[in-house]
């Protein structure tokens, strides 16, 4: 059995969430159309009629107006609903009666228009009529098209739902009987709600995008971690190592009293490779090599350096890194010279002589050049400025020193 | 018949001739060297890798690839060249769309230096190890396994010869067994030769002057000396 409803004025979610509370099978047919199956409500709210009944009362209560009609067919509930208004009750067998009415232009929205005019011009006003026409002949003129008109207007098109997907939530919450303090225990009760929701995710083709894990702690507090990850990821496991290496270097304040897992699925990552490209590193794997180095050495240092847009030495900022991004091409510039940073700039001893160095650190200059007068930001709350000199030292190398404020430090070296 | 005769004996012919020229030239440079001058007078950045000079009194340059699935060895002394010759070789395998990874024991890479000799930051995996060794040797290892990587550089310079001598060499052994069935090269730079028999090619570079303009620093001429001939390729 399936019901539908009606209601041109009223809002589509309106509709469905009425639906939805009836029935997980719903489909959202046309504007202001849904249908939905009522096959199982027997057993739990009684006879068709008392069905019906309490459908209204929810729609009242939701102060929605609208037609309701319940037939074996759900086509014929569509038709019924559209033309004949309040609620409307069709028993299995009796759909050709109750749609027998009904005039040939109603079906206008399942045939074309040609179709319905050549009706009209042979006579045939009302679905009865339209049902009483023999089916071999009918088909033989109008083809598959005229046999789903035929049907529709005897009531037997018996089609299935196109049931929407319900809206799924990636949660899933566990509150732990006593308050947990290690790691490694606490990784058994996020497993499974990790395998569970991935679970969920690969039966619907998804992947996990991003993953945000919660942890109710035993002073009132929340620990909440979110990780996102270039590529969605679809095996559990590597989901769990990220998860694990992150709350080792990120371990909460408190003992834990419930663990909270929320994901936001993606579309999977669908990439052909050609023959002739060079090897990448696979994106599941180095996401989790990446947490490993992360964990091991610490946020900050490992990913990709991004240039800045600035004279400021040494400025660069550290991105994540990741192979997929579409790369720029670079071209070689005017340098003739590799450069090697002291970090951070370790203060240098410096004997000048004529405004000249002539020793760094007890070794002695060769060859000074400068001094080169830099500066900029002056404009912004760190402002810089400083004097750099590159000297040729007796042990051999070749060095960048500055001075800020009569300070000398030994930027580095080059190479 | 005759005419296939033919063919073969043209095709001996010339694998004849360039086998005695490859003997030819191994003879005479019984240890080639690679010089940043031989491009074009003072123009030490322009090469490709880094070149040969063929015969006397012509400056002919070749290509010089280290080889794959293997470890290779740069080192020399300080401000010798070898972190340009490091820079060229990542622009060269960044060209080619290979993804690298630069393990960094000192935090010392300059990225600015680096992008202007034609280093794609992008495709390039800065890891920072703040001057731990344990540290550098477990990141190499983990990039190393994880596998993709068209080169891993493991910067070593400037770390002190007595923590350098310390280095099991178990660690190079497990290295050249993680990327021997790999594509990728492991270049291993250092102040000092590390690698010893596990290195495939060997590269000593020695700075030959630095190049002044007027007060100007401009650059660094330096050679190349490979210790081991047999295990560098001439590609062009």
């Amino acid at each position: 059995m399936f019901a539908c409803l009606y209601a041109p004025a009223c809002a589509q979610e309106k509709l469905l969430a009425l639906a939805s509370s009836f029935s997980p099978l719903v489909e959202n047919t046309a504007p202001g159309v849904v249908i939905f199956s009522v096959a199982g409500l027997g057993k739990l709210i009684g006879t068709p009629h008392q069905i019906a009944a309490a459908i209204a009362r929810a729609g009242a209560d939701a102060y929605m107006q609208a037609n309701l009609a319940i037939s074996a067919d759900p086509d014929t509930a569509v038709l019924a609903a559209r033309h004949f208004g309040g609620i409307t009750l069709i028993s299995q067998g009796k759909e050709a009666d109750t749609l027998g009415g009904l005039s040939v232009p109603v079906l206008g929205s399942w045939a074309n228009r040609q179709l319905i005019e050549t009706l009209e011009n042979w006579g045939v006003r009302t679905l009865a009529e339209l049902a009483a026409l023999p089916e071999l002949g009918f088909v033989a003129r109008f083809g598959e098209e005229g046999l789903r008109l035929l049907r529709l207007a005897r009531g037997e098109t018996r089609r299935s739902l196109r049931a929407m997907a319900a809206p799924e939530h990636y949660e899933r919450r566990m509150d732990l009987e006593h308050p947990q303090k290690l790691l490694e225990p606490l990784l058994f009760v996020i497993a499974p709600l990790v395998n569970e929701l991935m679970e969920l995710l690969a039966r619907q083709g998804l992947a996990a995008h991003r993953v945000t894990l919660g942890l109710v702690l035993e002073n009132k507090s929340e620990h909440r971690r979110t990780l996102e990850f270039p590529v969605p990821i679809h095996d559990p496991k590597i989901l769990l190592r990220q998860l694990q290496f992150d709350l080792e270097t990120h371990p909460p304040q408190a003992a834990i009293l419930a663990v909270q897992v929320h994901l936001i699925p993606g579309e999977p990552r669908v990439l052909q490779h050609g023959l002739f490209v060079p090897q990448v590193p696979a994106p599941e794997k180095l996401q989790l090599t990446l947490a490993r180095l992360t964990a091991l050495l610490g946020e900050g240092n490992v990913g990709s350096p991004e240039l800045l847009d600035t004279h400021r030495p040494d400025a660069y900022v550290m991105r994540s890194f990741s192979p997929e991004t579409p790369a720029c091409p670079t071209q070689p510039g005017a340098f003739r010279f590799a450069f090697r940073y002291y970090r951070p700039a370790p203060a240098a001893q410096v004997r000048v002589r004529a405004e000249r160095p002539v020793s760094v650190n007890a070794k002695d200059v060769l060859v000074a050049a400068g001094p080169w007068r830099v500066s900029g930001g002056w404009w912004t709350d760190i402002p810089w400025s400083r004097e750099e000199w590159d000297v040729e030292l007796s042990n051999g190398g070749l060095y960048r020193i500055y001075t800020i404020s009569s300070r000398w430090f030994l930027e580095g070296i080059y190479d | 018949m005759e005419a296939g005769f033919t063919y073969l004996d043209q095709f001996i012919t010339e694998r004849a001739t360039r086998r005695c020229w490859w003997q030819a030239l191994r003879e005479k440079f019984q240890k080639p060297t690679f010089s940043s001058r031989d491009t074009a007078g003072l123009c030490p950045l322009t090469f490709s890798l880094c070149f040969q000079r063929i015969p006397e009194g012509e400056h002919k340059t070749k290509m010089v690839t280290l080889p794959c699935s293997a470890i290779s060895e740069v080192f020399g002394a300080i401000s010798s060249g070898k972190t340009m010759f490091l820079h060229n070789f990542l622009a060269e395998a960044s060209a080619r769309d290979e993804v690298c990874a630069l393990v960094d024991s000192r935090g010392a890479f300059d990225p600015l230096s680096a992008s202007a000799a034609g280093v794609n930051l992008r495709r390039l995996l800065w890891v920072r190890c703040a001057g731990r060794l344990e540290h550098v040797f477990k990141a190499a290892d983990l990039i190393l396994h994880n596998g993709g990587f068209g080169v891993v550089v493991l910067d070593l310079c400037e770390v002190p010869s007595r923590d350098l001598n310390r280095i099991p060499l178990s660690y190079w052994y497990r290295f050249r067994l993680a990327v021997e069935n790999s594509p990728t090269r492991l270049i291993v730079t250092s102040d000092q030769p590390l690698v010893k028999s596990c290195a495939r090619a060997q590269l000593e570079v020695k700075r030959e002057c630095f190049l002044w303009r007027g007060p100007v620093f401009h650059g660094i001429h330096f050679e190349a000396q490979s210790r081991r001939q047999q295990h560098v390729q001439l590609a062009g």
